[in-house]
């Protein structure tokens, strides 16, 4: 009878789960694929024998607006590089900040002298002119930028340089951003997301960006920290302001722009930048939906010729689309209609335990990519992630909570104009809920005053 | 205003008044029609089993009162028994006792002799004072008396017919399990005279008109609620999902479900007529094809059912289309039309790459062929529908409106 009982069920599983078997088959294949790439030497990462015979000027270009929380170890991690302060020149661009972090910077410029560092403000709010500026301004022969809320670790400079000058075919690449945060001290709801987003992290830049750079398949120069060429980036349109995704953008133009010319888009792996944890899940919801919102935008200009759906499993974007938009969609129906099967005469019993089977699989997932993350950390990171070694637990949760986020950028893109900072669902209710009750009260008011 | 400026964002006002009223329309009125399988009943009339999914055997291969004529069987909506019923030719030496066994293969591997299968006895004498009364009893295979219960039985002692539960034969619907009705004795006829049926037996469920409709009232409402404060997560979400379910509801056990059923089950049969693939189908089991194996000679039930036929895909598709923010009703009303059209002949695609499988390979195979490769096929066209109808498109107006921005 468990025979027949596990027959059942994995026929149902594979009947009507293969709706979100296939996503979950699709992750599980990059886990696999990313997997056996630690395995692979990748020569133009061994820097241990290179060394600069000179110190090619370097420019920071830090946007910056609102960020005296922050700027101020931002530009610390600048001047305590291994790399020489003469050879580096730092310029801010000030995109109408309201806060004093102008005050912030005048203080740093205060205390080094040794460091070249300049003031730019301008009166538009928009990040992308802001870098743009920045890059102009800049007399570096490699320009790299900065997010002013992010921190860089202390040879990420160097291994910048080197890298670049060790790989004369690299013409602009990605550093490599980790999460700052303290595992396995706190476990409140926040500190869980935050664990999870390390984990996140370091998959998706250590081991990921590592990767799809062996494969010359960088999707995002990361905007919060990324090195180009000087020639590459000047002949290129810079940021564009069309998209919320402008790095992805730019990404894709430089893409088309050294395609046939020896060139490729990199990871420097060993060059590490440090974010802070997100603060409130409002926030994660916000970014996420940015981030798959500037997806579509980029993919909508670089991506009008495809014909069919069979074309598109043979591209990098047609890829990624047929994931998180095709796929995403009929996930969606799916994800309802599954545990709804008792209702049309499957039996109960049998529908919970293929949930579960399914729940089972996403966890099994989790914990292949858990272990990616721990084969690919330095033995330091991995007593660190032991710590959390529970959160594999979460991250089924966490994975499918980012799929609703992407499923609103998917819907936000259609329905409302790009705005940096967006709405929840939740906090949209609220308001509502919230100006329902004002109604309401007014009116009592309203008609004890009349009675009176 | 959420998320900034407002985008001009083609919803219609009147377009969910419209669908709800439409679904509710149709929930009412939507008649038992002659596209409706009839309702068997053990009653002792038989006119409820004309038409139903039958074999016939010829006259003269069995003993003398044990030689069979028809073996019927089927379920009916809204409950968990199987139906069967057994015919006899008139035997020359008068109404001799009719005492045959049904055999089931439990776990659909070919053998009949496993721990979990069964057989049930079945006397019936029409000449004794009992009158119609039909003994059933189940045994294991090894002959174990798992229970007994009786049946009905009517025309002059030469047909009887009874119901087993899903509980009484222990099966999980939908479980592929294959039978044979044998006399008792080696010189007994056999029905078939070959090999076996495999039949995956499922009976569904209908809802309950009331329920739907008051279902109806209340997703309007809340999808209406999404759509006035532009909550355009949970409206879609919302919107979609219950669209779909509600639509699922209203349509299962309806006239458009069996008649989607029968004509698939048409389609096939005129489609595997050209490549000489004998095949059965009847009006009374909409979507039922009884197809011959040519590999060992035997028939299998192909149910076009609620798993098989589409439509759950076909009412998911729909809610996706017409909740999916954006499209202009041009768009919304062509790619629907479309779209059902070919998720329908991408069922008819799948249906018969599993019989082809099963034609070429056996029944053993028909796990393989259901669950993973047909499935696959089916799978890989929709997903290339879901591309052309929804990513496409999209991506075509989301470059209008960066360039326009």
């Amino acid at each position: 009878m468990l025979e027949l009982i596990s027959e059942r069920v994995i026929n149902f599983i594979l009947f009507w789960g293969i709706w979100l078997l296939v996503p979950l088959l699709v992750d599980a294949s990059t886990a696999f694929v990313y997997l056996l790439s630690l395995f692979v030497t990748n020569k133009s990462e061994d820097l241990s024998d290179f060394k600069l015979e000179f110190y090619p000027i370097v420019t920071m270009v830090v946007p910056v607006y609102n960020s005296a929380g922050t700027l101020k170890m931002c530009l610390e991690s600048l001047v305590n590089q291994s790399y020489p302060n003469s050879s580096v020149q730092v310029i801010c661009i000030d995109n109408g900040s309201k806060d004093n972090s102008f005050d912030v910077f005048q203080e740093f410029q205060s205390q080094n002298h040794d460091m070249s560092v300049m003031w730019v403000s301008i009166d538009r709010p928009s990040k992308s002119i802001a870098l743009n500026v920045g890059m102009y301004s800049g007399q570096g022969t490699y320009l790299i930028n900065l997010d002013s809320d992010t921190w860089l670790g202390r040879d990420a400079i160097q291994n910048v340089v080197k890298t670049f000058e060790k790989d004369s075919t690299l013409m602009a690449a990605t550093g490599s951003i980790r999460v700052d945060k303290v595992l396995g001290k706190q476990n409140s709801f926040i500190d869980l997301i935050n664990y999870c987003e390390v984990v996140e992290y370091l998959i998706a830049f250590d081991i990921g960006k590592r990767y799809q750079s062996m494969t010359n398949t960088i999707f995002t120069l990361s905007g919060a920290f990324s090195a180009f060429r000087r020639e590459t980036i000047m002949q290129s349109f810079l940021y564009q302001e069309r998209t919320v995704s402008e790095d992805t953008d730019l990404t894709f133009h430089i893409r088309n722009a050294i395609k046939g010319k020896n060139g490729r888009i990199g990871c420097v792996s060993k060059a590490f930048a440090y974010v802070e944890p997100i603060e409130t899940l409002a926030r994660l919801y916000s970014q996420r939906l940015r981030w798959q919102r500037g997806e579509m935008e980029v993919a909508s200009a670089y991506y009008t010729n495809v014909t069919h759906v069979f074309k598109s499993v043979f591209d990098l974007v047609g890829r990624t689309l047929l994931t998180d938009h095709t796929l995403a969609l009929a996930q969606m129906s799916w994800t309802f209609l599954l545990p709804f099967m008792f209702m049309i005469g499957y039996s109960l019993p049998m529908v919970s335990v293929a949930m579960g089977g399914m729940f089972v699989s996403y966890l099994l997932l989790d914990i292949l990519y858990f272990y990616v993350a721990y084969r690919g950390a330095d033995d330091l990171f991995r007593k660190e992630l032991y710590k959390i070694r529970w959160i594999i637990f979460i991250l089924p949760f966490y994975r499918y909570m980012l799929y609703w986020f992407r499923m609103a950028g998917n819907i936000q893109v259609m329905t409302e104009a790009k705005s940096w900072k967006v709405q929840n669902p939740i906090e949209q209710l609220a308001d509502v809920f919230a100006e329902y009750k004002k109604r309401i009260l007014s009116w009592s008011l309203f008609k004890k005053n009349a009675r009176r | 205003m959420p998320g900034g400026e407002e985008r001009n964002c083609r919803v219609s006002r009147y377009k969910l008044p419209v669908i709800a009223f439409l679904c509710v329309l149709f929930n009412l009125c939507a008649p038992a029609s002659a596209w409706a399988a009839s309702v068997i009943q053990v009653d002792g009339s038989f006119a409820d089993w004309n038409d139903q999914i039958s074999l016939s055997d010829g006259f003269g291969d069995g003993p003398d009162g044990g030689d069979f004529k028809t073996l019927a069987w089927g379920t009916n909506l809204n409950e968990q028994e199987l139906y069967f019923m057994i015919e006899r030719f008139t035997p020359k030496s008068g109404l001799t006792p009719m005492v045959y066994r049904l055999f089931f293969d439990m776990n659909n591997n070919g053998s009949y002799e496993d721990k979990i299968d069964k057989f049930a006895e079945l006397q019936y004498n029409p000449s004794s004072s009992e009158g119609d009364k039909v003994s059933l009893k189940i045994f294991s295979s090894s002959g174990k008396l798992l229970y007994e219960k009786n049946g009905v039985c009517g025309d002059g002692g030469l047909k009887f017919e009874f119901a087993l539960t899903v509980d009484e034969l222990q099966i999980i619907p939908p479980q592929p399990i294959r039978f044979y009705l044998s006399g008792i004795g080696g010189a007994g006829d056999r029905l078939p005279g070959r090999g076996d049926v495999m039949w995956v037996p499922f009976p569904g469920k209908g809802g309950n008109k009331i329920w739907i409709v008051a279902g109806i009232i209340v997703w309007l409402v809340i999808t209406a609620f999404f759509l006035k404060h532009r909550i355009w997560l949970f409206y879609f979400i919302w919107g979609a999902v219950g669209f779909s379910i509600l639509l699922i509801m209203t349509l299962r056990g309806s006239p458009v479900e069996f008649f989607m059923e029968h004509l698939s089950g048409l389609i096939l049969q005129s489609i595997l007529r050209l490549l000489n693939i004998i095949t059965l189908v009847y009006n009374d089991s909409p979507g039922t094809l009884l197809v011959l194996s040519r590999v060992d000679n035997t028939w299998t039930t192909m149910g076009v059912d609620i798993e098989t036929s589409g439509l759950l895909e076909m009412c998911i598709f729909l809610g996706l289309i017409f909740f999916y923010p954006g499209y202009t009703t041009k768009m919304r009303t062509g790619y629907s039309l479309l779209g059902v059209i070919l998720i329908y002949f991408i069922n008819i695609v799948r249906m018969l790459t599993v019989i082809f499988i099963v034609q070429l390979g056996g029944r053993d195979y028909l796990f393989f062929a259901h669950s993973v490769l047909g499935r696959l096929v089916y799978f890989v066209l929709t997903i290339a529908l879901y591309w052309a109808f929804f990513t496409k498109p999209t991506l075509k107006m989301i470059w209008e409106q960066v360039q326009n921005a």
